[in-house]
């Protein structure tokens, strides 16, 4: 498999569509994180503030500012977290560690402050570093700055960033990986359809699709092109067996006809012997042009076009009309034809192609069958559906040849045979599968029967 | 008769007129649908023989064409598709009867003379006659020198076609497609074997056989000369 072809797999793309997808969402997981940690340690930190203003404020209230310089300057140099400045009421500097929050103006107002940090003096690449600081007035007018340092949320912040760098990176790699996989597996799968079809186009109609017995889409259409090569094979077979025939059936009346002709000519004779060549040749020429014609009208059945013109009709009543046609000729060959049509089947189809598909069944009847016998042609229901039985007492056709002869060509023992093109059964089949009728050969004990089953109510 | 054929396949169109010629019919022929038009519309004739498929104008064409300016001279199409489609459509554009190619030449004789001598529509005889031999059609009744003849009612529908086509000759496929509506052959000779039940009702034991059959071509009923 060539990689370039794998990236280009329908698979890859859209599992390299997926990843792209997720890539993005795990980035803005990542900067919403990013934000709301830094956010939460500041209200944190915030609050640490607020409580200890609060507390210092309560302290000057009950012991007065003097307690409170010494206890700030206690408090600066335990070097806890926090960071103070004291002020008194004129603005002189009395306790703490942070330089003075005064504005421009000189005035200083209650609220949030952004101050340097007091170790900014130590580290003179830190002069960008600040902190938030808390002013608030006590009674009394001096002033107090609680400020913290933020250490805490910018590790905070990049120990997120490493944590979802690093989930980016497996998501990526997982991703590729995943992708690439996959699409291997499907492009396997794809490859072993491709192959099959190649060799089926190359000649070799047996060759199928490996079935994994998967369950999934590529397994379901797996199936669905064996069936189909199965149906080809079976057609591009059954047109092989039918061409065969032709020319076999073909060569056979213009070797005779041709033998004839030569005949006469090398013989002579008198008119008689002419005319009756002549008559016998077009006898010959007759009989091709009816396996034509009866496979042009095969062929003409098969493509389904008729079925627009159906009409509802009642098989019963037709296969009554046909099988009337037949007494005399019955009669006359000493067979018993009867006919039990009082049940009607009803069936939306073609009246001509429907008698023609009787009279064939009758006709063959008649013909492969001695004299003596019974034929009967009979309209019933058979496990709740309408059915059309055309059987006979005849020698019957063995149990292995029966699914065949509906097959065009088919003889049963061709030398014994009557003359014929042997499609008239073939027309029988097509002319059934256009109107849905499921044809069952069956035993009559003894003899041949054959079932036109109509198609169940709702379908056709 | 004169007959119009409207016929581009030359072997076809040759072997047509040489054939209607040799009974004395006249034939003018035409190779592409609206030079045949033209004359069909402009001449008088008993019979116009068409080719489903002609250059410009397919037949289709020109008897619609034909049959929207008036003229009502029967057609009989013909085709080299024996689909029962072709056959309706031929006969709803105003086509009279129909014959699939390759064509014995008495087929197409028998057809175009029946067409030709086709009764007036409203044939409203009631009794057929020939010779004495008689058929009530109100009655439904047949007898023979004044002798009642049982008739199955398809052995009479047979005999009611022959005797109003009285002298002329019916091929099988016409007595298989106008008596039992069927438009395919079987190898089981139906017509024959009817012909010869009709034919011991009717015939058997008189002078006179009124049902002849022409070998190679069909039946007829006539009465002797």
């Amino acid at each position: 498999m060539r990689p370039n072809r794998l990236f280009r797999a329908t698979s890859f793309r859209l599992a390299a569509l997926y990843l792209a997808m997720f890539t993005l969402s795990v980035l803005v997981l990542g900067a919403v994180v990013y934000f709301t940690v830094g956010r939460e340690i500041e209200i944190e930190f915030d609050e640490r503030v607020q409580a200890e203003a609060h507390t210092l404020r309560a302290f000057a209230k009950a012991n007065g500012i003097e307690r409170l310089a010494e206890e700030v300057r206690a408090r600066t140099l335990e070097a806890a977290s926090f960071d103070y400045r004291l002020e008194d009421g004129a603005g002189r500097f009395l306790a703490g560690n942070l330089p003075s929050p005064k504005a421009a103006d000189g005035q200083i107002g209650d609220g949030w402050v952004l101050i340097a940090q007091p170790r900014a003096e130590i580290d003179p690449d830190a002069d960008a570093d600040w902190e938030r600081a808390l002013v608030t007035t006590l009674d009394g007018g001096a002033v107090l700055v609680v400020g913290h340092e933020l250490t805490g949320i910018d590790e905070a912040r990049r120990a997120v960033l490493v944590a979802f760098a690093w989930g980016l990176a497996a998501t990526l790699a997982l991703g590729t990986v995943g992708g690439l996989v996959l699409s291997a597996g499907f492009l396997r799968r794809i490859d072993a359809m491709s192959r099959t079809a190649q060799e089926i186009i190359a000649g070799n109609l047996r060759q199928r699709i490996p079935e994994t017995g998967r369950e999934d889409d590529l397994g379901r259409l797996a199936r669905t092109f064996n069936r189909m090569f199965d149906r080809i094979e079976k057609l591009v077979e059954a047109n092989r067996y039918v061409s065969h025939n032709i020319a076999h059936d073909l060569r056979k009346p213009l070797t005779r006809l041709m033998r004839r002709l030569e005949d006469v000519r090398a013989q002579g004779g008198d008119v008689g012997d002419y005319e009756r060549t002549v008559d016998a040749a077009i006898e010959d020429v007759e009989g091709v042009l009816e396996t034509f014609n009866a496979l042009l009208r095969i062929a003409q059945i098969q493509a389904g076009a008729r079925r627009a013109a159906f009409t509802p009709l009642d098989l019963a009543a037709i296969a009554r009309d046909v099988a009337e046609a037949f007494q005399p000729a019955a009669d006359d060959e000493n067979k018993t034809l009867t006919v039990e049509t009082a049940t009607p089947l009803p069936l939306a189809g073609d009246k001509e192609l429907l008698s023609q598909m009787v009279a064939n069944l009758v006709d063959n009847a008649l013909r492969h069958t001695p004299p003596g016998t019974r034929i009967e042609v009979g309209a019933g229901m058979i496990e709740g559906a309408g059915a059309l039985v055309v059987a006979d007492t005849g020698p019957g056709v063995p149990e292995a040849e029966r699914a065949r002869i509906f097959e065009s060509f088919y003889r049963l023992d061709a030398a014994r045979a009557p003359p014929g093109h042997g499609l008239g059964l073939s027309l029988v089949a097509a002319i059934a599968e256009l109107h849905g009728l499921k044809i069952v050969v069956a035993d009559n004990r003894p003899g041949l029967r054959v079932v036109l089953k109509l198609p169940e109510q709702g379908r056709n | 008769m004169k007959i119009l054929v409207i016929e581009d396949d030359r072997d076809n169109a040759a072997f047509v007129k040489k054939g209607l010629e040799a009974h004395g019919h006249g034939v003018d022929w035409e190779a592409d649908g609206d030079a045949g038009l033209d004359r069909a519309t402009n001449e008088r004739y008993d019979a116009i023989v068409v080719d489903r498929m002609l250059p410009h104008l397919d037949g289709i064409g020109v008897v619609k064409a034909m049959r929207d300016v008036g003229v009502v001279t029967p057609v009989l199409f013909l085709t080299n598709l024996s689909g029962v489609d072709d056959r309706v459509e031929g006969l709803e554009a105003g086509g009279d009867d129909y014959l699939v190619k390759p064509f014995a030449f008495v087929e197409l004789l028998a057809r175009l003379t029946a067409l030709a001598r086709r009764p007036p529509l409203a044939d409203e005889r009631t009794v057929l006659t020939v010779d004495d031999l008689e058929m009530d059609l109100i009655r439904r009744t047949v007898r023979r020198g004044g002798q009642t003849i049982d008739l199955q009612p398809r052995e009479f529908q047979l005999l009611e076609f022959l005797l109003r086509s009285e002298g002329r000759i019916l091929t099988r496929t016409m007595l298989l497609e106008k008596v039992w509506d069927f438009h395919f052959d079987t190898k089981t000779n139906i017509v024959e074997t009817h012909i010869s039940r009709l034919r011991a009702k009717i015939d058997r034991g008189r002078p006179v056989a009124l049902i002849q059959t022409l070998r190679g071509a069909g039946y007829s009923l006539r009465a002797p000369q």
